[in-house]
């Protein structure tokens, strides 16, 4: 099934430029919602793997790509009882 | 079986009875019997045509349908549990024990379970305003919008009580721990569902708590779903600014509700499986993404193999032009050694002797050539000497120191001069006589 872009992400995105050219932080990642942080996290790997960024670059966003990693993991972990049953109003 | 019984088929066997009749009671009693026995459960379907609700809370009605009626009774305890308000006219399924009612000796159905008898009604129902919402819009394919492919939280409007919430919280936890859920409790069935389903679904939508909402009940008659085909539910679900799953009973069923939500998912389970990913499907792939990122050998070793690579091709370059050098220097010593310098030396000199010789054949034609050209030239310049000349016997003559030409150059008288080979003779004109 098709999944549409998911709600509740920052405003001010970032872009994958952005992390390429090293203009972003550790806490700009870690605002990131997951379907933002794991297209980035795809994009970085795709162009890393293509071979044709300068090196630092590559290492730069080699960094990144790790940071958005944790971040993803961090996402999904989590294991207690989130039931919530909703008030009247 | 009872004594009663056996005492009628006792009399079929001849024996004779003291008394062959019974009482009024005990026939009654007796085809209550019979009747308990044949029908322990009733169930027939028709149109109430007479009601009368009793003080007591018992409800006495008239079952019909083209041929027949039945008289029924429904206790007050039964009553009570009704689902809907029975009307005459409307047409019901009943479950109930026969009887006759001693005290009329009526015949009678003790209904226990009652039920609006819908489904025909319903089926135009549904028809109607499935036609009716399809031409407004609210099930066009194109205002359906793809799930969030992972929820902040998801919103489940069903019953609190029940296996449906269990089994979806199930499924949920198994498939993402993490998530969480927010339950927007209400009936789902019987008057008064369809509007707090609908309110269930405005409340979540404005809490603005959850990205995605479920509405689920477990599977039931077209009666038991009615709720979520009502207009008001079919316009709660399109005016949610969220995504909508259905998840409304069985596969087989389709409700409006499943026809207006963005996915229709065949189960409440489903839907469950639906609105959140597998957990250790996006694990999975963020390991794989992150093996990707990690496996330098796709991104950096080969950067170390280029240099190393340019730098072996540049060695070995070196070395085969130093080889190339070596071996050229190495023919031009092998030509150098087979030249004996003795013998080049006598080459020399023997060329140097022929040459030495074509000079000097040479000087020497040059030189004889010369003097014979001087010869030739001295002889001629001899024939025009003025002696050689005189010595051929010709004379010059001469008068007053100057040449004479012509006789035009004297005049009588004039003295003259002739120079002859061997001296000169003097005289004097006597008469010049010119030619012609």
């Amino acid at each position: 099934m098709a999944r549409g872009k998911g709600v509740g992400s920052v405003d001010d995105k970032i872009s994958l430029e952005d992390i390429m050219q090293g203009r972003v932080t550790t806490e700009q990642v870690a605002k990131l919602s997951f379907e933002e942080a794991l297209t980035l996290l795809e994009g970085v790997v795709a162009a890393v793997e293509s071979g044709s960024l300068p090196l630092d670059q590559a290492i730069g966003s080699y960094e990144r790509g790790t940071h958005l990693v944790q971040h993803l993991r961090a996402l999904l972990s989590g294991a207690e009882e989130k039931l919530r049953v909703l008030g009247e109003e | 079986m009872n004594k009663r019984f056996n005492s009628i088929t006792a009399r079929g066997d001849s024996i004779v009875p003291e008394n062959p009749y019974l009482s009024v009671s005990d026939v009654t009693r007796l085809v209550n019997d019979i009747l308990e026995l044949q029908f322990p459960q009733l169930l027939f379907r028709g149109e109430i045509s007479q009601l009368t609700l009793a003080q007591s809370g018992h409800i006495y009605f008239t079952v019909k349908d083209e041929g027949a009626q039945l008289s029924c009774a429904m206790w007050a305890g039964v009553a009570r549990t009704l689902a809907f308000k029975p009307r005459v006219g409307m047409t019901v399924r009943c479950h109930g024990r026969p009887n006759v009612y001693a005290q009329t000796g009526r015949f009678q159905v003790v209904v226990h379970r009652m039920f609006e008898d819908g489904e025909g009604e319903l089926r135009r129902r549904f028809l109607e305003l499935q036609k009716r919402l399809e031409s407004e819009g609210f099930f066009a394919p194109e205002r359906k919008r793809s799930l969030p492919f992972l929820p902040r939280a998801v919103g489940i409007v069903t019953s609190s009580t029940g296996a449906v919430i269990h089994d979806m919280m199930v499924k949920i936890r198994e498939r993402f721990p993490a998530m969480v859920v927010y339950l927007a409790d209400t009936r789902v069935q019987g008057e008064g569902a369809a509007s707090e389903i609908s309110q269930a679904i405005r409340r979540l939508d404005r809490s603005g708590l959850v990205d995605v909402l479920i509405v689920a009940r477990g599977g039931g008659s077209l009666e038991d779903l009615w709720a979520f085909n009502e207009e008001e539910v079919v316009k709660a679900v399109f005016a949610c600014s969220k995504p909508v799953i259905s998840g409304v009973g069985h596969e087989v069923d389709v409700t409006l509700c499943d026809l207006v939500a963005d996915v229709r998912a065949p189960t409440p389970t489903a839907a469950a499986e639906m609105v959140v990913p597998h957990v250790e499907d996006l694990l999975f792939h963020i390991s794989e993404l992150n093996r990707r990122l990690r496996d330098t050998d796709r991104w950096y070793q080969p950067r170390v193999q280029r240099v190393d690579e340019l730098s072996l091709r540049l060695k070995s370059r070196l070395v085969s032009v130093s080889k190339e050098a070596a071996l050229k220097v190495k023919a031009a010593e092998a030509t150098l050694s087979r030249i004996k310098p003795d013998r080049v030396i006598e080459l020399l000199g023997l060329k140097l002797l022929a040459f030495e010789k074509r000079l000097s054949d040479a000087a020497r034609r040059d030189k004889r050539d010369r003097l014979n050209k001087l010869e030739a030239l001295n002889s001629r310049l001899e024939a025009l000497s003025p002696q050689s000349v005189l010595n051929r016997g010709f004379s010059v003559l001469y008068s007053k120191g100057a040449h004479v030409r012509s006789v035009l150059g004297v005049k009588r008288g004039d003295p003259i001069e002739v120079r002859v080979a061997d001296g000169i003779i003097t005289g004097v004109v006597g008469k010049e006589i010119a030619d012609g």
